[in-house]
């Protein structure tokens, strides 16, 4: 086993969405309050009270647990592509002035070979990270809790054997422990300074006198003891809230989150190895209403900006009725492989999508049916002759073989009085559809009319006269 | 003290100056174009055929004189060869059977219809979101139309590599656009007959000349 964690110090300022880098988050237990994320100021665990009187405009919120377990689950669904099991836990003393942990793990022992090594995998993982919109700590070691250990104390160089895990983790101190203050206090009162201290005390003294559950912790550290875990695996859909911290009324503040969730579910497509058809976006407003806006892609991808554009277009042509308190992302319809990989050698690709992607904003401005693909269809009758497709047509149905037909035609035939018809004019009859209730019987001809070649045509056995089209 | 200047300014090529944009009159321009599939119009028109990242006009007097024939050898080539093409805002419906019979792939045709409100403003719009994508051609109709739009759409067409044709009524042949062609389309005993009103790169063909049907 190889497990990779990543700590998250920055988790709860960053699932509350805030893009103000500046502001902190704290915690309150009783009376008092902490911070429990960094400032260019001030560190974590200062007490609010500290930190105010020494920077009076600090941007303060307060913590949300349920947000922070959201955005970790999410981020546990993305690292899945870089192997499993993955899990993920936010571990929280509850004490003044500690921080919460919020670590998530990979077994990335199996997966190395497909990526082609630590390094690489590492490089990868962390620009997608990035991506994300998240900072962490990386730590690499053969137990779950000694790649935390690792990951929290910022060692950033891999460890692979637990012989050496165990030499790495004996020099650390006590303090790097995410134990209770009093047991950490009682330790040191002992004489304790670094784990190597605690690792040489023998078992039995040590678990009668601190209790069995440190000396299991202890062992587990350093892969003595097993570490169950409960593994996390990305569901079949994607669906995504986000809450806002606050009710948005204008559209463009809800840029910032919109991208957020966009870009989780192109890792989401990405570790599911799948592409997008369909997205719906639903906007909660007070009072459990809610407006929905769905986007349908021509060709399945798996692009944060596209599904960004499409949505953003539509938010910014419809308005919001009411002010927005969450975002919720969703999406069920997905392609299993038809995704055009983006080939090194064939320029097409990515002009194809960036034509996709064009019909798709023009869709958002103008209107889902605004925008369509011409197809032909067998069919004698000339209004049915055609259809108007929304997506891609697989095939191509052959070629319409027979007279010449008009190139523009009129939605609906305009009336007309009869014409002067020159000698000898030839009609084309058009009989048909008795079969399913648009029964056509229709005399066709060819004509110029004030300086314009027209498509016309009689009722048979009637003197109506109709204009169906032009040959432009 | 001396400069490395040479000695006459005058002995400059002013594109070392000015960039190579700087067309000389004792030159041919260059024109990048595309063979309109008619041989008298292409043997007519600087370059032999349509103007590729430039917009060509199209007048015509009424529907139905021919217009929309003088493209179809073009998007049937264009289409053959994978190259997505557009109408935007047609008066009517292009009809699918004609366009096929012509040749065209009609997977790679996409047609964008008209809107109620802001209908020229919204078919410029989609036409430079086209032009953006690497259409291999966008035809146009606009009736209304400013000198600051029809710019723009010119701006748009030469960053792209795209041919734009512009269909408009004849009632606007006596306007000066930015286009770098202007045709003119109309039936006459029951053939069409074009008549180039300004091209870059040579003088316009005083003579109308017989395009096939």
């Amino acid at each position: 086993m190889l497990w990779l964690c990543l700590h998250l110090p920055q988790l709860p300022l960053s699932a509350l969405g805030s893009p103000h880098a500046g502001s902190a988050v704290v915690d309150q237990r009783g009376s008092q309050r902490w911070l429990i994320t960094d400032t260019p100021d001030c560190a974590a665990g200062t007490p609010l009270s500290r930190a105010q009187s020494l920077y009076p405009d600090l941007k303060v919120q307060v913590r949300r647990p349920g947000a922070e377990q959201e955005t970790l689950r999410s981020l546990a669904y993305w690292i899945y592509r870089f192997g499993q099991p993955v899990t993920a836990e936010i571990q929280d003393l509850a004490e003044p002035g500690r921080r919460p942990r919020a670590l998530l793990w990979v077994e990335i022992g199996n997966s190395l070979a497909l990526f082609g090594g630590l390094d690489v995998l590492r490089d990868r993982l962390c620009n997608e990270l990035k991506e994300l919109g998240h900072a962490a700590q990386i730590g690499i070691a053969p137990t779950r809790a000694g790649a935390a250990l690792l990951a929290c104390m910022g060692h950033t160089d891999p460890i692979t054997d637990t012989e050496a895990l165990s030499a790495c983790l004996a020099n650390l101190p006590l303090s790097s422990l995410h134990w209770p203050g009093d047991v950490l206090h009682s330790l040191s009162g002992v004489g304790f300074r670094r784990l190597g201290d605690l690792f040489a005390v023998p078992r039995d003294a040590f678990s009668k006198r601190f209790g069995t559950q440190y000396r299991l912790e202890l062992d587990r550290l350093i892969g003595h003891a097993p570490e169950p875990c409960d593994t996390l695996a990305p569901p079949e859909s994607f669906r995504r809230r986000f809450e806002l911290s606050a009710e948005i009324e204008d559209v463009e503040r809800l840029q910032f989150p919109l991208k957020r969730l966009c870009t989780e579910l192109q890792a989401y497509l990405r570790t599911r190895d799948r592409g997008l058809r369909g997205v719906t976006l639903a906007v909660m407003h007070a009072g459990a209403r809610e407006t929905r806006i769905h986007a349908q892609f021509v060709d399945p991808h798996r692009e944060a900006k596209r599904i960004f554009d499409a949505l953003h277009e539509r938010l910014e042509r419809d308005g919001l009725p009411l002010p927005a308190r969450d975002l919720v992302l969703m999406a069920e319809d997905f392609a299993e492989a038809s995704v055009p990989q983006n080939d090194f050698f064939d320029a097409r690709a990515g002009q194809a999508q960036a034509w996709s992607a064009a019909i798709e904003r023009i869709r958002g401005r103008l209107g889902e049916d605004k925008v369509w693909m011409p197809q032909a269809v067998e069919d004698h009758r000339p209004e049915r002759a055609m259809r108007r497709a929304a997506a891609l047509p697989a095939k191509q149905i052959p070629a319409f073989s027979g007279p010449l037909r008009p190139s523009l035609l009129c939605a609906e035939p305009w009336t007309m009085p009869p014409p002067a018809l020159p000698a000898g004019t030839a009609f084309e009859r058009i009989e048909s559809g008795w079969w399913d209730g648009d029964d056509q019987r229709r005399d066709y001809t060819i004509l110029d009319i004030n300086g314009g070649r027209a498509w016309v045509y009689r009722e048979v056995g009637s003197d109506k006269w109709y204009l169906h089209g032009w040959f432009s | 003290m001396e400069s490395a200047l040479p000695a006459r300014v005058d002995r400059i090529d002013p594109r070392t100056l000015l960039g190579p944009k700087v067309w000389r009159a004792t030159e041919q321009a260059q024109i990048r174009t595309e063979p309109t599939g008619f041989d008298v119009l292409d043997r007519a028109l600087p370059g032999g055929g349509w103007p590729l990242g430039a917009v060509s006009e199209v007048l015509h007097a009424q529907l139905g004189a021919g217009e929309l024939s003088l493209a179809l050898p073009l998007l049937a080539r264009l289409t053959q060869a994978g190259r997505p093409v557009a109408f935007v805002a047609p008066p009517m419906l292009p009809y699918a059977p004609r366009l096929a019979a012509a040749g065209i792939q009609l997977s790679k045709l996409l047609i964008v219809d008209r809107t109620e409100s802001d209908s020229e403003q919204n078919a410029l719009w989609s036409a430079e979101q086209l032009l953006r994508a690497a259409a291999g051609a966008v035809l146009l109709w606009i009736e209304k139309a400013d000198a600051h739009a029809l710019r723009r759409l010119q701006l748009a067409a030469e960053e792209s590599d795209s041919c734009v044709l512009l269909y408009r009524s004849e009632r606007y042949a006596a306007e000066s656009t930015p286009s770098a062609l202007r045709l003119r389309i109309w039936r006459q005993n029951a053939a069409p007959q074009v008549e180039v009103l300004k091209c870059r790169g040579a003088r316009p063909l005083p003579i109308p000349l017989r395009a096939a049907a």
